[in-house]
């Protein structure tokens, strides 16, 4: 009979750098994904993460912060799974050296390719890791370009809803995307005033915390991303409308706290009704 | 051969990394800010002056501009810095600055047109600004917004004048 070894203190810490040698002796391709979005991270969000740029414009968002926090949850449940097909370590070489390049949009042009790539992927895991590059690479370059080339049509059609909506409270004028009152105080919507960005963020936060909670989507997830964006939306008709009816409101709901209460709309009504559902769907059953 | 193309590739993350981070602290801190926000937030004072024309005050009413006084003109010009992602609110101009009292002049790089094909502007900023900061090129922060003038139609603006201001304007923006 073989005589056990006494056990000793310093054998587990010896045996998980061994474990963590072994990863690296034969990298699975969780290692693999690991080492390649730790990378991007470290390059591309770090200093946003740390102020190093030293402007509130680039500040890390919620919704990125949420994202990378989903990569971490779908790279854990993949396990020791193998789904890296061998050209697939070609294109995350290729993405990783794109990161290279100190200019901030090089890192999304390179995640919209790999997320277009892995996102008509079959597999789940691999699946979830597109959607998720194509949401930060749509919040940090394509959302802000694409409302730039959609703006003349989209921004007159926010700013008639919101017309609509002032009419039933007083006299007021509809002018493209300007909105006027008998006072002559006029407001002119331009693009950050657009709920559009808002719509993008929320969206990805969503598909975030699906992502947290697992790797399907289900038809309750689908009707709390409908709820936000409807009253997102229904929120923004209604400051853009409180901004054109008098120059205090224009003040407080775009320079003042009414302003700051709208930047964090998009997180406290998704986070909120996502949280509700949940409980409520996973709580005991009466 | 696949265990040790992996490792390959571990070590060229590793080294991508590095040199991400070697690159990034070489090419120093990026402007962020677009020029025209940094004027929303320093704008010149009353009395500044940008080529032949001088700051008279703000006008907070359409969009909130610059009312400026020249030389050539007794009354006053309304000036706007546009960011280039934003269209100009034609709709609005058209109304509050009608053809027939007003010329509305757009100038961007150091052009002037009485009209501005926004899409097209927009799109040649993207592909041009793409393809030099590929090859490392720095960008000027003017070509990233516009300047609009809206001159009384009885006033005789120098198209060369109104370039001038708009550079000007723009450099004091890229200062602040």
């Amino acid at each position: 009979m073989p005589v056990k070894a006494p056990y000793v203190s310093g054998n587990a810490p010896a045996s998980r750098t061994s474990s963590w040698f072994e990863e690296v002796r034969r990298p699975s391709d969780r290692v693999i994904l690991w080492a390649f979005f730790a990378s991007f991270f470290i390059l591309h969000y770090v200093d946003r993460l740390l102020r190093l740029r030293g402007d509130a414009i680039t500040d890390l968002k919620t919704a990125e912060v949420l994202g990378f926090v989903a990569v971490g949850f779908v790279l854990i449940r993949l396990g020791g799974h193998s789904v890296l097909r061998a050209w697939d370590l070609a294109i995350l070489g290729m993405a990783a050296l794109a990161i290279v390049h100190p200019w901030p949009p090089a890192g999304g042009v390179a995640l919209t390719f790999l997320g277009a790539i892995f996102a008509l992927r079959r597999d789940r895991s691999l699946a979830s890791l597109g959607q998720l590059c194509l949401g930060l690479a749509w919040i940090e370059l394509w959302g802000f370009k694409v409302l730039a080339f959609v703006a003349h049509w989209l921004l007159p059609l926010e700013t008639a809803i919101s017309y609509w909506a002032l009419s039933l409270f007083g006299q007021f004028s509809l002018l493209g995307n300007s909105i006027g009152g008998e006072s002559g105080h006029r407001i002119i919507v331009f693009n950050g005033c657009s709920v559009f960005q808002n719509t993008i963020l929320i969206s990805f936060m969503w598909l975030a915390l699906v992502k947290i909670q697992g790797l399907r989507f289900h038809a309750w997830q689908y009707a709390v991303l409908a709820i936000s964006l409807v009253a997102l939306m229904m929120l923004n008709t209604a400051r853009l409308a409180l901004m054109a009816y008098s120059y205090e409101g224009y003040e407080y709901w775009h320079n003042q706290a009414g302003a700051t209460f709208m930047a964090m709309a998009p997180e406290v009504i998704l986070m909120s009704l996502y949280s509700v559902v949940f409980l409520r769907r996973s709580g005991p059953k009466d | 051969m696949i265990v040790t193309s992996r490792i390959l590739f571990l070590a060229l993350i590793a080294l991508t990394t590095v040199a991400g981070l070697m690159t990034r602290s070489a090419a120093g801190r990026d402007q962020h800010i677009p020029i025209t926000l940094s004027l929303e937030q320093r704008p010149p004072a009353t009395g500044a002056t940008f080529g032949r024309f001088r700051l008279e005050g703000f006008e907070t009413s359409v969009g909130g501009s610059m009312r400026l006084s020249s030389p050539a003109c007794e009354k006053m010009v309304l000036v706007r810095l546009l960011p280039i992602g934003m269209s100009p609110p034609e709709a609005v101009y058209a109304s509050v600055y009608p053809r027939d009292k007003w010329n509305t002049s757009f100038i961007y790089m150091q052009s002037i047109s009485g009209s501005f094909s926004h899409g097209r502007r927009y799109a040649e900023y993207l592909i041009y600004g793409f393809w030099s900061r590929l090859f490392g090129a720095a960008r000027d922060a003017a070509d990233g917004a516009y300047v609009v003038f809206h001159a009384p139609s009885e006033c005789e603006l120098s198209p060369s004048d109104m370039v001038d201001a708009a550079d000007a304007l723009i450099a004091f923006a890229k200062r602040s």
